[in-house]
C-alpha cells in the first residue's frame, strides 16, 4: 500500500473529471483555481472534501478549473464531450416556466403548476445524476422543488426497498446526499418491483396523493414543481409502471435519457391524448460507470450501513431490547403456495397483511417502523424509520435490535421485507 | 640722493618679492578668477612695467591711484558684497590717497545711473564704518550734496532703505552734517522712526562688525589683547582717538583675511624677516606692531600738516588745472577701457527689462513677501530657540528670508521671460569680448566672470552682503542679479571659509549657519517655485504642462510650509482623494442599479432572441405553456444560464461554496455555520438520527417551513429536535391554556387537516415523541411546550413505569 499522493489536475473549459473510488479507500479532493461543481453543487475554494469508498462522481467546470486530489482512485479520466450544455438548457427552460407560473394571473389550475419532470431511461444512464443537477440548479436560483424517488432497487433518499419524496430546500451535498429531516417514506420491502407489482402501484399512488395534498397547501412547492427519478426497468412490466407513474404524478415533461428511440416512440404513442405533456430525448453521459449485479448488492448493503452510521461514520446507534408482546411483525402480500385447490390460488392477495411469528429467522432482517395504528393501515401509512434485529431470545421472549435513534419505538407495528444488513 | 638711491634698490627687491609671491600662488590656483583686489594690483604692476625702462621708478601719484580706483569702481553696478568688500579693502590700503578716493566715490554717486546710486552709497557706508575717521572727514564735506541728490533721484520704493541707512550714520558723521541733510529732505518725522529703528538694529550691527575683526586678531594676539581691542572698538563709535589706532590696525590686517593660508604665512615671514626696516613699512604702508603704529600716527600728522600748508595752493591749482585733469581722466578711460563700455551696454538693456517688471507688480511682491514672513513664523521660532544666538541672527535671518523670497521671485520671472534668441545674442557678445580682450590677461580673467553661473553666486552675495551691512532690505536691486556681472563662486567660498572657521574656534563648537542657509535656500526655492506655478497657471498656456507636472510631483512629496501654497495643494489632494471615492460610489451605484430580476430578464431575453420561446403569442399546438424543447437549441451554450449560476450570485461562502446575491443572505448563512460549529463542539458524543416525521407533521411542517426562509440546513440532532418541537401540535384544551412547566400561554392555530384548533409547538408531557392518537388523555399528562419537556429518556421512563402500574 503506497502512501497518499497529492496530484493536480487541470480541467479545460466545459470538461469533466470522472472518478470512481476504490471499495476500501477514501479520497480527498479540493478546488484550487477556477469554478467547478459536482452534480450542480459548487465546490468551495481550497476546502478539502472527503469522499467515502464505493462512491462515483464527476467534477465539471464551465469556465476551467484546477483540482487537487489526495488519494488513489479506482478509475478516473477526463472527458471534454459531455451533455452538460443540453442539461443546462433544459434547466433554463424549466426556470422560464417556473417564472411564468409565479407571475401568471390566469385562473387555470394547470397553468399555475410548476414543471413536473420525470426522468426515464435504462439502467446506468445517469438518471439520478441528472435529477441532482436539476434540483441543485433550481435551489441555487431560490426555488424549492420536490424530489420523488421511485427506484426501489437503488434508492437515493434512504435505504433500498423504499419509495420516497423530499422537499429540497438546500443544495444536495455531494457526500452526504439528500436530507432526511423532511422525508416521506413508504416501505416496499423488496428491491425488485416485479415480485409485487400491485403493491408497488399502490404505494406510488399513496405517495402521489400525499404530494397532491401538500402542493395544494404550499404555493411555493407547487410553483417549484417536482423532479421524479425512476428505475431502469423500462421493458414489459417496467414500461407499464412508467406509464402508471407518468399518469399518477401528472408529469408535464418526460425526459428520456440515452438513445431510446423505441421508448420515445412508445411513450409518445401511448400518451398521445394526455394534455400538457412533452417528451424530450437527451443524450446520456458517456462517462457513467456501469455497475455489476454484485456491485449493486454491495452498494445496497453500504446504503443501509450509511443509514445507521452515517456516510462519514458520524452517527451513534443504540442496541436495545423489546419483549415479544410489545411488538408485532407483519408481512405484506401472501405468496405462499398452499394446497392444490384452485380456490386457494385464486385467493392469492398481494396486499394481504400477515402476522409473522417471531423466531430466529428474523435475525439480520431490516424492519420498518410503521406509523399505522392498526394493521389494515400499514399500506397507506408512511414509516418512521428502520431497525435491524440482531438476536431473538425465545426463552426470554426478548428481541435485541439496533436502532438509529435513542427514542422509544414510535409504534408497535413493524414491517418485514426481504432486506438484510450485515455489519461490515 | 643717497637716501633715494638706497630706497630704489629696496623697492626693486620688494617688487621681486611680490612677484615671487604671485608665482607661489599661481601653481596652487592655476585658473582662479581674480578679484577686484587682484585686478587693482595687476593694474599697478602694469604701470610699473611701463616705467620699467627708466632707471628711476617713482611711486604712483595720487592721481594715478585714483584713476585706477575709478576703473575698479566701475565694476560696482549692483549690490554686491564681494565687490564692496574689495573696494573697501583697496580704499584701506590706499589710505594715504583717501581724499582722492573719497572724491571719486562721491562723483560716482552723483554721476551713476539711478539704479547704481544705492550700491555706491553702501560702499561709502562700508568704508566709513570699517576703515576709519579720515574717510569720515573726507565724505562729510560732500555728503549733504551727494545724499540729497541721490535721495531725490531714487525711486520712492528705495526711500525706506535710504532713510534706514541715514539712521545708521548718527554715530558716524557729525551732527551738523546729518541735520543739514535732514532739513533738506524733510526727514524729521521719518528721522524719529529711523532713530528708533536704528537704536535697535545698531547693536546687532556693532556685534556683526566686532566679531570678524577680533576673530582675526585672535590669531596674532592674546585673549587679553582681544578683550582690549573689543573695548577699543566700542570707543571708536564714541569718537575716541585711541580707537582710531585700533581701526587703523584692523584695517591693515584685513587683506590677510582674503589671502590663502600659504600666502598669509609668506607675508608673516616677510614681516618677521624685516621687523626694523622702517623704509619698507613706510613704502608698503603695512604694519602690525605698536611701534609701527606710532610711526604711522606721526606720518599721519605730517600728512595733516601738509594738507593745511597746501590748502590755498591746492585751491588755486585745482581751479586752474581742473579742466586739464578732467580731460586727462577721460582719455585714459577710453583708451584703456573701451571694451568696458561695450560690456556695459547689454547690462543696461537687461536692467531696463527688469525695471519694467518691477513696475508691473511691486505691490504684489510686497504682499507676497509679507505672506511668506507670516507663514515662516515657526521657522523664526526655531531660530530663536537656538542656543547662543541673539537678536542679531533673528534680524538678519529675517532679512535673508525676505530678500531670498523677492530674489527668487524675480529670478524665476526673469528666467521665464528669457528667450533662446536673447541667450544666443548674449553668448555671441561674450565671445567677441573675449577675442577683443585677448591681449589683456587681467581683462580676460575679468570677462570670464561673466560666464559664471549667476544663480548660486548671486544668492550667496545677497545673503552675505545682508549680514555685512546694517539694512538687509534690497528687494528690487537684488532682482538685477542674474543680469549683472556675476561674481565667481570660488571667491565667495574663499570669503566665507575664514569667518566660519574663526567663529567655530571662538565658540568652541561648530556653527551650523552654512547648513541652515543652504536648507533655508532650498526652502525658499521650493516655496518660490510653488508660488510661481500656482500664480502663473491660468495666464500662460505654454507653461501649463510643466506646472501641472510639478504640482503633481510636489503633492507626492508632501506639504510645503508656505501658507499660500498649502491651500492649492490641499485642494489638489482633495481632488485626488475624491476620485477613488467617486469610483467606489459609482461601482456601488452600478451594483444597486442592477435589476432584481436580472437573471430572469437575461434568460427570457436570450431565449426570445434564440426563438425558443415567445411570451406574446402562444401557438395553439403547443398548449398553454407555450414551451417547446428543441434538441438542437439545447446544444448551444447559453452564457446567461451559466452566469445565472455563478456571476449573478457574486457572494460565495468560503466554507461550503454556497452563493448569495446580497449580503443579508450571506450573513445569515455565516451565522448558521457558526451555530453548527458550536453545536458540534458542544456535543460529547456523535448525534443520532431522529425518526422520520409522521404524515400529518410532514404536511403542516412543510407549510410552516415554506413560510420561513431557512438559510441553512442542520443535520445535527439539536436543530432537528428544535424544528420538530416547533412543528409539533396537540388539540387545544380550554382547561390548559398555558404550559405546565414555564407558564407561558400556548399559541393556537386552526388545522385544516384535523379540522380543529391546535396548540402550536406543544406536546403531552408523558406521551411518546411521535404518534399520540392512540393513547388516552389520562396517560398523556399535562400539555407542555415541546422545548420545555424533559429529555425523551425521562419521558420514556415515566411511560415505562405507567405501563408497569397498568400491568400490576
Amino acid at each position: 500500500m503506497f502512501g497518499p499522493q497529492i496530484r493536480r489536475v487541470k480541467l479545460e473549459k466545459q470538461s469533466e473529471l470522472r472518478i470512481e473510488l476504490q471499495p476500501t479507500s477514501p479520497l480527498r479532493l479540493r478546488l484550487l483555481d477556477g469554478k467547478a461543481e459536482i452534480f450542480g453543487y459548487e465546490l468551495p475554494h481550497e476546502v478539502w472534501i472527503t469522499f467515502p469508498p464505493l462512491m462515483t462522481f464527476a467534477v465539471f467546470t464551465w469556465y476551467g478549473a484546477t483540482i487537487e486530489i489526495d488519494g488513489i482512485t479506482g478509475n478516473e479520466y477526463i472527458s471534454c464531450e459531455t451533455p452538460m450544455v443540453n442539461y443546462l438548457g433544459l434547466h433554463n427552460s424549466l426556470q422560464v416556466q417556473r417564472h411564468r407560473v409565479t407571475s401568471s394571473t390566469r385562473d387555470s389550475a394547470s397553468s399555475q403548476e410548476g414543471p413536473r419532470v420525470i426522468i426515464v431511461g435504462d439502467i446506468d444512464s445517469g438518471k439520478s445524476t441528472l435529477a441532482k443537477m436539476l434540483l441543485n440548479w433550481a435551489v441555487k436560483d431560490g426555488w424549492k422543488p420536490t424530489f420523488v424517488d421511485l427506484n426501489v432497487g437503488q434508492s437515493s433518499i434512504t435505504i433500498p426497498g423504499t419509495i420516497a419524496a423530499a422537499p429540497i430546500k438546500m443544495l444536495v451535498d455531494p457526500v452526504e446526499g439528500f436530507p432526511l429531516d423532511k422525508a416521506l417514506i413508504h416501505y416496499f420491502g423488496l428491491t425488485n418491483p416485479s415480485v409485487n407489482l400491485r403493491l408497488y402501484r399502490t404505494l406510488v399512488e399513496e405517495l402521489a396523493r400525499e404530494l397532491k395534498e401538500e402542493f395544494s397547501a404550499n404555493a411555493e412547492s407547487r410553483a417549484s414543481g417536482m423532479v421524479i427519478d425512476t428505475m431502469g426497468f423500462i421493458v414489459r412490466e417496467g414500461y407499464a409502471l412508467l406509464l402508471h407513474a407518468i399518469r399518477t404524478f401528472n408529469a408535464s415533461l418526460v425526459i428520456v435519457v440515452g438513445q431510446e428511440e423505441k421508448l420515445v416512440y412508445d411513450l409518445k404513442k401511448n400518451l398521445k391524448f394526455k394534455k400538457n405533456l412533452q417528451v424530450l430525448n437527451l443524450e446520456k453521459s458517456e462517462g457513467v460507470f456501469s455497475r455489476s449485479s454484485d456491485f449493486r448488492k454491495t452498494l445496497r448493503n453500504s446504503n443501509i450501513q450509511n443509514y445507521f452510521y452515517g456516510v462519514t461514520n458520524d452517527l451513534t446507534v443504540y442496541t436495545k431490547t423489546v419483549k415479544f408482546s410489545d411488538v408485532q411483525v407483519y408481512r405484506i402480500g401472501d405468496f405462499r403456495v398452499s394446497g392444490s385447490t384452485s380456490a386457494h390460488q385464486r385467493g392469492n392477495d398481494p396486499l394481504k397483511i400477515t402476522l409473522v411469528t417471531i423466531d430466529e429467522h428474523l435475525v439480520n432482517k431490516v424492519l420498518a417502523i410503521s406509523y399505522a395504528i392498526k394493521p389494515d393501515q400499514i399500506i397507506s401509512s408512511i414509516v418512521a424509520g428502520f431497525v435491524c434485529i440482531k438476536n431473538v431470545d425465545i426463552s426470554e421472549e426478548r428481541i435485541t435490535y439496533v436502532s438509529p435513534s435513542a427514542a422509544e419505538l414510535p409504534s408497535k407495528i413493524l414491517i418485514l421485507g426481504t432486506l438484510t444488513w450485515h455489519v461490515t | 640722493m643717497d637716501s633715494e638711491k638706497i630706497l630704489n634698490p629696496r623697492l626693486v627687491s620688494i617688487n621681486s618679492t611680490s612677484r615671487k609671491g604671485m608665482s607661489v600662488e599661481l601653481p596652487q590656483k592655476p585658473p582662479p578668477p581674480p578679484s577686484l583686489l587682484d585686478r587693482f594690483k595687476a593694474l599697478l604692476n602694469q604701470r610699473e612695467d611701463e616705467f620699467g625702462g627708466g632707471e628711476e621708478v617713482l611711486p604712483p601719484s595720487m592721481d594715478e591711484i585714483v584713476q585706477l580706483y575709478e576703473v575698479v569702481l566701475g565694476e560696482l553696478t549692483f549690490n554686491s558684497k564681494p565687490i564692496i568688500t574689495d573696494l573697501t579693502i583697496i580704499a584701506g590700503e590706499q589710505r594715504e590717497h583717501g581724499e582722492g578716493i573719497a572724491n571719486a566715490i562721491c562723483t560716482r554717486i552723483l554721476e551713476a545711473p539711478v539704479e547704481q546710486k544705492l550700491p555706491s552709497l553702501y560702499l561709502l557706508d562700508s568704508i566709513v564704518k570699517n576703515i576709519g575717521r579720515d574717510y569720515g572727514r573726507y565724505f562729510s564735506s560732500r555728503l549733504p550734496e551727494v545724499f540729497c541728490l541721490a535721495y531725490r533721484q531714487a525711486h520712492p520704493s528705495l526711500h525706506p532703505s535710504m532713510r534706514h541707512l541715514f539712521g545708521t550714520w548718527s554715530s558716524v558723521f557729525p551732527p551738523p552734517v546729518l541735520r543739514k541733510i535732514d532739513m533738506q529732505l524733510q526727514l524729521s518725522s521719518a528721522a524719529n522712526q529711523s532713530s528708533v529703528g536704528a537704536s535697535e538694529p545698531s547693536q546687532p550691527t556693532r556685534g556683526i562688525h566686532v566679531n570678524p575683526k577680533y576673530l582675526r586678531r585672535l590669531e596674532p594676539s592674546a585673549a587679553e589683547n582681544n578683550l582690549r581691542g573689543i573695548n577699543s572698538s566700542a570707543r571708536v563709535y564714541g569718537q575716541n582717538s585711541l580707537g582710531g589706532y585700533n581701526d587703523f590696525e584692523d584695517q591693515l590686517e584685513s587683506p590677510s583675511s582674503l589671502s590663502s593660508t600659504p600666502d598669509g604665512f609668506t607675508r608673516r615671514s616677510n614681516d618677521g624677516a624685516n621687523p626694523s626696516n622702517q623704509a619698507f613699512n613706510y613704502g608698503m604702508g603695512r604694519a602690525t606692531s605698536r611701534d609701527d603704529e606710532h610711526m604711522e600716527w606721526r606720518r599721519k600728522e605730517n600728512l595733516g600738516q601738509g594738507n593745511d600748508h597746501e590748502r590755498p595752493r591746492a585751491l588755486i591749482d585745482a581751479y586752474g588745472v581742473d579742466t586739464s585733469k578732467h580731460v586727462t581722466i577721460n582719455k585714459p578711460i577710453r583708451d584703456m577701457n573701451g571694451m568696458h563700455s561695450k560690456m556695459v551696454t547689454p547690462w543696461q538693456n537687461t536692467e531696463e527689462e527688469e525695471f519694467d517688471w518691477e513696475d508691473m507688480s511691486p505691490t504684489l511682491d510686497r504682499s507676497r513677501a509679507g505672506e511668506f514672513l507670516r507663514s515662516s513664523v515657526p521657522a523664526l521660532g526655531s531660530v530663536r530657540a537656538r542656543p547662543r544666538v541673539g537678536n542679531t541672527s533673528d534680524f538678519h535671518l529675517d532679512s535673508d528670508i525676505k530678500n531670498g523670497v523677492s530674489h527668487q521671485l524675480r529670478e524665476n520671472w526673469s528666467l521665464s521671460q528669457n528667450y533662446p534668441h536673447t541667450s544666443n545674442r548674449v553668448d555671441t557678445r561674450a565671445g567677441k569680448d573675449l577675442k577683443v580682450l585677448a591681449s589683456s590677461v587681467g581683462l580676460v580673467s575679468s570677462n570670464s566672470e561673466f560666464g559664471a553661473p549667476p544663480f548660486d553666486s548671486i544668492q550667496d552675495v545677497n545673503s552675505r552682503f545682508g549680514r555685512a551691512l546694517p539694512d538687509g532690505t534690497w528687494p528690487h536691486l537684488s532682482a538685477r542679479g542674474p543680469n549683472s556681472l556675476p561674481v565667481p563662486s570660488a571667491h565667495l567660498h574663499h570669503l566665507a571659509n575664514p569667518g566660519n572657521a574663526m567663529s567655530n574656534r571662538l565658540q568652541g563648537k561648530p556653527l551650523y549657519r552654512p547648513e541652515n542657509q543652504v536648507s533655508q535656500s532650498h526652502l525658499n526655492d521650493m516655496t518660490q517655485q510653488n508660488q510661481m506655478l500656482v500664480n502663473y497657471l491660468p495666464s500662460s498656456s505654454a507653461m501649463a504642462p510643466r506646472p501641472m507636472q510639478s504640482l503633481l510631483t510636489h503633492v507626492s512629496h508632501g506639504y510645503p510650509p508656505h501658507g499660500s501654497t498649502i491651500r492649492p495643494s490641499l485642494s489638489i489632494q482633495g481632488g485626488e482623494a475624491m476620485h477613488p471615492l467617486s469610483s467606489g460610489v459609482l461601482s456601488q451605484i452600478g451594483a444597486s442599479n442592477q435589476p432584481p430580476g436580472g437573471a430572469f430578464s437575461g434568460l427570457i431575453g436570450s431565449l426570445m432572441a434564440q426563438g425558443l420561446i415567445s411570451l406574446n403569442n402562444q401557438p395553439a399546438g403547443q398548449g398553454p405553456l407555450g414551451l417547446e424543447f428543441d434538441a438542437d437549441m439545447l446544444k448551444i451554450r447559453n452564457e446567461s444560464a451559466i452566469s445565472a449560476l455563478y456571476g449573478d450570485l457574486p457572494r460565495q461562502c468560503t466554507t461550503c461554496g454556497l452563493r448569495f446575491k446580497c449580503q443579508e443572505e450571506h450573513s445569515k448563512h455565516m451565522d448558521w455555520h457558526v451555530t453548527k460549529n458550536r453545536m458540534s463542539k458542544n456535543h460529547k458524543q456523535n448525534p443520532s438520527r431522529k425518526w422520520f416525521v409522521s404524515a400529518s407533521m410532514w404536511l403542516s411542517g412543510a407549510e410552516a417551513l415554506g413560510a420561513e426562509a431557512v438559510p441553512g440546513f442542520l443535520p445535527t440532532e439539536p436543530t432537528t429536535e428544535k424544528k420538530d418541537d416547533e412543528d409539533m401540535a396537540v388539540p387545544a384544551d380550554e382547561d390548559q391554556t398555558s404550559c405546565a412547566l414555564c407558564g407561558e400561554p400556548f399559541e393556537d392555530f386552526y388545522s385544516d387537516e384535523t379540522e380543529e384548533w391546535m396548540y402550536k409547538g406543544a406536546v403531552y408531557m408523558n406521551a411518546p415523541e411521535e404518534s399520540t392518537t392512540d393513547m388516552d388523555k389520562s396517560q398523556l399528562g399535562p400539555i407542555v411546550h415541546a422545548k420545555c419537556r424533559p429529555e425523551s429518556n425521562g419521558g420514556d421512563m415515566e411511560e415505562g413505569s405507567q405501563r408497569k402500574k397498568m400491568r400490576s
